[in-house]
């Protein structure tokens, strides 16, 4: 498609647009007692592009109210109020540059005149020291330039609160990060609302958001995709050429600040004649677009709009030569009060030893009209799919966490099993637990799509389920999964687990997948499969009387909601390994899991590593999993009380009985099995057995609770029952019908039971079974027979 | 955990009913579309929800509530099934003629447009309250006017026509109706609960023009558009909770919406019972909505 416009022309939709917008948003928010301000100096042109649209309809316009600040007057301003994050902030801003000139150009004057004495100041600077170790260096020069810029911080906020009154703020301005309003939030109280050209947020889904709107766009910063219904977004990838329009060319606020007589009104308000021709000529256009058009129908306005954006997308994202002309011929003045200025195209040679063109594109304002100075192609972007809102709002975003320490071998495989999923909508955050940082670094700068990964350095380990936790809180995603680094997805894993998540009305609050077991190893830089074969098989849905006895699933294949983990209080960081397994039991006892029969997750296993970096938790830390029986079913015994505390601590219970009925009955089969002499051995087994878990062991003590106290909940009721029809059942009837003689337990009042048990007592007598006791075990409790307990 | 339980026993009984409707009543009920023909308040139409009275009534003694809170569209009050943006653009026609009438003609089609621009708007520009913003429909329309520069006195006429068109899209819910009865005799509270941009002074409106008797009418009404705390965040819950000095978990919520108002509920430890909308029906607002972005261009 040929697009013979010229950006002059495409501006004048757009802004006709925009203003149409502005007026409409400015309405509503002055309907809940917001004043529109406009920044000085984009915002203040803004404000005369709205008053041409409302010129059009033959109206008198408002006047447009400049708020006169700079993000260096609201810095310095910050600092009255909240020093160490001024500081910090002017740090990130100036640090890096030399103080002296940097003083000279960002403060000189406004210490002047606010009568601060620079006698002798400026040659006390260092020349070759960087503001940021100058102004911590503890020198007498440094002392003098903070307590300096302490006075103006107080003169700077005084002077901002006069003007702002107390009346709730719309902050008109072109926007971006809205880092001007981030400072006003520590200098004012009122309640402000940031009305902007375009916002670049935060990462979708994390927490520091500031109140705002972008009336054409907001995109995720340093995002690698374009959406196809919204192609004004590319002025995120080139945001000084909107930046460089709107703004007169006169002194900046904090240059003249507050010499009040020589810094009128007149002097940053939008006069065209401070405007340079090729600025002119623009906004030349855009004033004569809307004059004619702001009366259009409104679909027209959106039309001519689309139109125009699609065309500005194409010249900004993949530029002729012709528009490197049209959008790049200007110079900018470096931000933040800089003296220096720069092209916003660098000419095609080296500009020091080992530069190259690809450092130049990196370098530049303006990336991919630098890449074709180059002759290099343009960064390539994914244009995704119109998201409607209802689209948005019904495709969940996935927090996918990978825990790592040293270990980037691993690290660079779990991202990309993350990079080749098919499903979009995610967060990635690496939380590197007491790793050294530089490895991590690496490897995560590498993946393709910067703008969904994250990375967060614990200086030292929290320990996984803390590092987890850690992670989590960081964003506000709807969906969490666990990926570790040695692990891995196939790539249609979210895909079908969050759809899977999403059907029958959120039936589910987790989904787990099928996995499969991956043997490996790790010979120098490489990781070598061995063999591979499904994962528990067996499993095929997640039971909490399951769980009881064994984790059932690995982190790798378990997606699970927020609220879910919200409300059963994240991973237990009390917990060195296992933790999952702690947290699945909480998890399955208050909540729903659906089971995918795919297998989809990928659970990585080396068993031949003790120890060290490599090693699986399950395999280095094999003597940890031992002590952990223990510890676990005491928190449910002692120290949790949160929701399922009695289901769990039952099911880890019956998991302890279940697991030594397994035993017992493999022990026998084998006896049985080995030799016909082994009668003794058999009895012997199966006396031990009766009386470890019927007379000595934990039944007894349950079954005795029950009956004594009558005080167990319904759900302890529940499970007993379903430990003794699916277990107890099955060992006695073994022991039993074996042809051992058991015995009678003391707790156990035979006589009583026999005695209100006439027909029992009949069989016993016919020989059909051995004792009222055989009775009620094998029969009696299932039917829920009066059982008779010794007395103490 | 056994309140838990029994709580999804519920939720699965509260759907399950739903297979058993009464197709012939509920279409009866939707058939109601021809009210919509009829001039506004001339009779109260009324329908039967899809699970039933007894479904309700069920619930209502297991779990004994001290407080009952309804939804209102698509529960107390059910609507047909015509899609949203079809409502918005039959509302945006009847607009038209009176800004033609007016000497500011606006065509429906740029209305239509402008409004779904303004909501979008306004959700955004609403300030965060607890992580959710709600727009109410004067923010929609003082925005969606100034955009189209209508004069600011004709929104008064110009919602009356929404409220109007809304009150014929409307019947009252029979089984809910006859719920609130048996529940007023055990003294329970009953309060009108929606996550909507009108506001509760738009819904009585709505009933004054559908003719709803008094027994819904004279009930409490909350909507988010004013207190800006919505069921789908659980927070329109606790906000009840406090004012009526309850505890979550001595509410009973009806709803007909799973995602937005019955989990957030239930995970705010309200006992909440989910009446679906008929598959039937959300099938035919889906389809409706392809035929008129077909017809629009949208």
């Amino acid at each position: 498609m040929q697009h013979p416009r010229g950006v002059a022309d495409l501006m004048g939709p757009i802004f006709n647009y925009y203003a149409c917008r502005l007026e409409g948003v400015l309405a509503g928010l002055a309907a809940n007692g917001y004043q529109p301000m406009f920044l000085t100096r984009g915002g203040v042109t803004l404000g005369h592009i709205l008053n041409a649209r409302i010129r059009a309809f033959s109206t008198s316009a408002p006047p447009v109210v400049p708020l006169q600040i700079s993000r260096v007057v609201s810095t310095i301003a910050r600092i009255y109020f909240d020093q160490d994050k001024a500081m910090a902030q002017l740090e990130a801003e100036i640090g890096h540059e030399l103080a002296q000139p940097i003083f000279q150009s960002l403060f000189e004057k406004a210490f002047l005149f606010n009568g601060i004495d620079i006698t002798g100041l400026i040659e006390a600077i260092p020349p070759e020291e960087p503001f940021g170790r100058f102004i911590k260096s503890g020198s007498s020069a440094a002392g003098r330039v903070s307590a300096g810029l302490r006075k103006l911080g107080e003169v700077y906020a005084t002077y901002i609160k006069d003007s702002v009154g107390d009346q709730p703020l719309a902050l008109v301005d072109t926007g971006w990060a809205g880092s001007i309003q981030n400072s006003l939030y520590d200098i004012i109280d009122n309640p402000i609302f940031g009305v902007y050209l375009g916002r670049e947020m935060p990462m979708k889904g994390t927490r520091t958001q500031i109140e705002s709107i972008g009336l054409l766009f907001d995109r995720v910063a340093g995002s690698d995709e374009i959406v196809l219904s919204h192609p004004i977004e590319a002025i995120s990838e080139y945001r000084h050429l909107i930046e460089h329009l709107l703004e007169p060319n006169c002194e900046t606020v904090h240059t003249v600040f507050p010499s009040f007589e020589g810094f009128s009104t007149n002097l940053v308000v939008a006069d065209l004649k401070r405007f340079n021709p090729a600025q002119r000529k623009t906004l030349d256009a855009i004033h004569k677009y809307i004059k004619q058009h702001a009366k259009d129908p409104y679909s027209q306005i959106v039309a001519a709009y689309e139109a125009a954006a699609e065309v500005l997308a194409e010249k900004i994202l993949r530029p002729s030569q012709s528009d490197l002309t049209d959008l790049g011929s200007f110079t900018l003045t470096s931000d933040f009060g800089k003296r220096r200025s720069v092209p916003v195209l660098l000419p095609s040679q080296d500009r020091f030893d080992g530069d190259t063109s690809e450092r130049r594109v990196s370098d530049a304002i303006w990336t991919a009209g630098q890449a074709v100075v180059e002759g290099l192609s343009p960064k390539p972007y994914r244009t995704v799919e119109r998201k409607s809102a209802s689209a948005a709002s019904t495709k969940p975003l996935v927090q996918v966490v990978t825990r790592t320490k040293d270990r980037p071998l691993f690290l660079r495989r779990a991202l990309e099993s993350v990079a080749q999923q098919t499903y979009g909508d995610y967060i990635l955050t690496v939380i590197n637990d007491g790793g050294d940082p530089a490895p991590v670094d690496k490897v995560t700068s590498t993946f393709p799509y910067p703008a969904k990964i994250k990375v967060i350095h614990n200086p030292k380990s929290l320990g996984m389920e803390a590092a987890s936790n850690k992670a989590i809180a960081s964003t506000t995603s709807d969906l969490i999964i666990i990926h570790d680094d040695d692990d891995s997805w196939e790539p249609a894993f979210l895909d079908e687990a969050v759809t899977a998540l999403g059907e029958g009305n959120l039936k589910y609050d987790a989904i787990v997948t099928q996995s499969t077991a991956v043997y490996e190893e790790v010979l120098g830089d490489t990781i070598k499969i061995t063999s591979t074969e499904q994962y528990m098989p067996w499993v095929e849905r997640v039971d909490l009387t399951d769980l009881g006895a064994q984790n059932l699933f690995p982190p790798i294949a378990f997606l699970f909601t927020r609220s879910a983990y919200d409300a059963i209080g994240g991973f237990d960081e009390e917990f060195r390994v296992l933790g999952d397994w702690d947290f699945n039991l909480r998890f399955v006892a208050n909540y729903r899991i659906g089971f995918l029969k795919q297998p989809l997750a990928n659970y990585h296993h080396r068993p031949n590593v003790a120890g060290g970096a490599a090693a699986n938790s399950i395999y280095g830390g094999r003597n940890l999993h031992s002590e952990f029986l223990a510890v676990l079913r005491h928190k449910y015994a002692a120290r949790w009380t949160g929701p399922g505390r009695d289901a769990i601590f039952n099911v880890l219970s019956a998991g302890q009985v279940r697991a030594e009925i397994a035993n017992l009955r493999d022990a026998m089969q084998q006896m049985k099995s080995s030799s016909s002499s082994s009668a003794d051995a058999v009895r012997h087994c199966a006396i031990a057995a009766c009386y470890s878990f019927v007379e000595n062991g934990f039944m007894r003590s349950v079954m005795a609770d029950l009956l004594k106290t009558r005080k167990i909940s319904d759900s302890s009721v529940s499970t007993l029952k379903a430990i003794s029809e699916r277990d107890i059942r099955q060992a006695t009837d073994l022991i039993y019908l074996s042809g051992v003689n058991v015995g009678l337990p003391s707790f156990f009042d035979e006589a009583g039971y026999l005695r209100a048990h006439p027909d029992v007592a009949t069989i016993v007598k016919d020989g059909q079974i051995s004792s009222g006791f055989e009775h009620f075990v094998r029969w009696g409790i299932h039917e829920q027979r009066e059982i008779y307990v010794r007395a103490a | 955990m056994a309140q838990l339980k029994n709580r999804r026993k519920e939720q699965s009984a509260g759907a399950s009913p739903a297979a058993k409707a009464k197709p012939a009543a509920t279409s009866a009920a939707r058939a109601g579309k021809s009210e919509t023909a009829k001039p506004a308040a001339a009779k109260l139409a009324t329908a039967k929800s899809t699970a039933g009275y007894a479904t309700l009534i069920n619930y209502y003694h297991e779990m004994r509530p001290k407080l009952v809170t309804l939804d209102i569209f698509d529960t107390v009050l059910l609507r047909d099934d015509i899609s949203e943006r079809r409502r918005f653009f039959e509302i945006a026609k009847l607009q038209e003629e009176l800004l033609a009438k007016s000497g500011q003609p606006v065509a429906a089609i740029d209305l239509l447009r402008a409004r779904l621009a303004a909501a979008e708007l306004a959700y955004r520009f609403t300030n965060h309250v607890n992580g959710s913003r709600e727009a109410s429909v004067d923010e929609i329309y003082i925005t969606m006017i100034a955009m189209l520069r209508i004069k600011r006195s004709l929104y008064e006429a110009m919602l009356d026509i929404e409220l109007r068109f809304e009150a014929r899209s409307l019947v009252l819910n029979e089984d809910i109706s006859r719920f609130i009865k048996t529940v007023q005799q055990d003294d329970v509270q009953v309060v009108l609960l929606t996550d909507m941009y009108l506001r509760a002074e738009d819904v009585r409106r709505i009933f004054t023009y559908m003719n709803v008797p008094a027994l819904v009418t004279e009930l409490d009404l909350i909507s988010s558009a004013e207190t800006k705390l919505p069921k789908s965040n659980g927070t329109a819950f606790a906000l009840v909770a406090e004012r009526f000095k309850l505890s979550t978990s001595d509410i009973m919520h009806v709803g007909d919406n799973d995602a937005h108002e019955i989990w957030p509920a239930r995970r705010a430890g309200v006992n909440a019972l989910h009446l679906p909308r008929p598959r039937r029906l959300e099938m035919a607002r889906k389809a409706d909505l392809v035929k008129l972005a077909d017809e629009l261009g949208l």
